[in-house]
């Protein structure tokens, strides 16, 4: 199994500082298709948005590889060549890291393995890989890029108490 | 290739525009250009904003439709404070269960 990210997760974890924490997290091979690259990497840094010369130091220091995508034959389904190369490398063995609630619906839709960025890093809580306190520590974070809701917070924030009263319970 | 579009503005706008290229040292046409660009830029965005927030497209989708950068459209919701429709608890919970059932696969 594979994790794909796309454009919108690439640049919330660089924007919450939580990228390198997500790289060490993932036992899994980590990719991103030439499309994403080109839209947050290239497009950035030439229309000089900082995020994306920190996106490309990233990509280049984990070796994360940039794999090209044909994605004519699907682009009517996503409208977005950077979703629709996300949903192709997905299918094919993999797993697409979002923080989008629309694009997450859509790849489900297509019966492709999807998960939103928060929710990733809460399951890796449950799996305990991470403390109580660094995954609070990181939904503060990523509320504050906006890479999640308030009401999806709140429904974490509730569900870890819940998780440490079993915990206690048990 | 390019197309002049004429429109109509009265004595007092004229005036206002002729005082506001001197300001930017620009001719006239060119700034009526650059307001029309940026005010069209701004429109699609709002538009496309206005549709995200509906939980009709997604953020990407939304800029490329909005012909911006993901990071334009990124910062515009963000300070427009634009937010994907809300989800109720339960539908958050099962999505946790499915990235439960998701971990275990792996």
């Amino acid at each position: 199994m594979r994790w794909i990210l796309d454009a919108n997760c690439l640049i919330y974890l660089v924007k919450s500082n939580l990228a390198d924490f997500f790289i060490e997290l993932t036992k899994d091979p980590i990719m991103i298709d030439k499309n994403v690259y080109e839209e947050v990497v290239e497009e950035g840094i030439k229309r000089g948005y900082s995020d994306a010369n920190q996106i490309s130091a990233i990509l280049q220091t984990h070796n994360i590889p940039i794999i090209p995508v044909d994605i004519h034959a699907d682009l009517y389904k996503f409208r977005d060549p950077g979703e629709t190369s996300c949903f192709l490398l997905a299918r094919k063995e993999g797993v697409c890291i979002t923080c989008d609630q629309r694009a997450t619906k859509k790849m489900a839709l297509y019966g492709v393995l999807g998960i939103q960025l928060d929710n990733f890093f809460y399951q890796q809580y449950l799996n305990e890989n991470i403390t109580r306190n660094k995954i609070l520590e990181v939904l503060d974070k990523l509320e504050g890029v906006n890479a999640t809701t308030p009401e999806r917070k709140l429904v974490f924030l509730k569900s870890i108490f819940m998780h440490k009263e079993e915990k206690k319970n048990e | 290739m390019s197309k002049t579009v004429s429109t109509r503005l009265n004595d007092e706008e004229v005036e206002l525009l002729n005082k506001i290229a001197k300001e930017e040292n620009m001719d006239r046409s060119s700034l009526i250009r650059k307001f029309v660009l940026d005010k069209m830029k701004v429109y699609q965005m709002q538009k496309m904003a206005k549709y995200y927030q509906q939980g009709l497209v997604s953020l990407q989708e939304a800029a490329t439709q909005a012909q911006v950068s993901l990071y334009e459209m990124m910062t515009y919701v963000q300070k427009e404070n634009v937010r994907p429709p809300p989800q109720n608890e339960r539908e958050i919970q099962d999505e946790i269960a499915q990235g439960r059932e998701l971990m275990k696969k792996l």
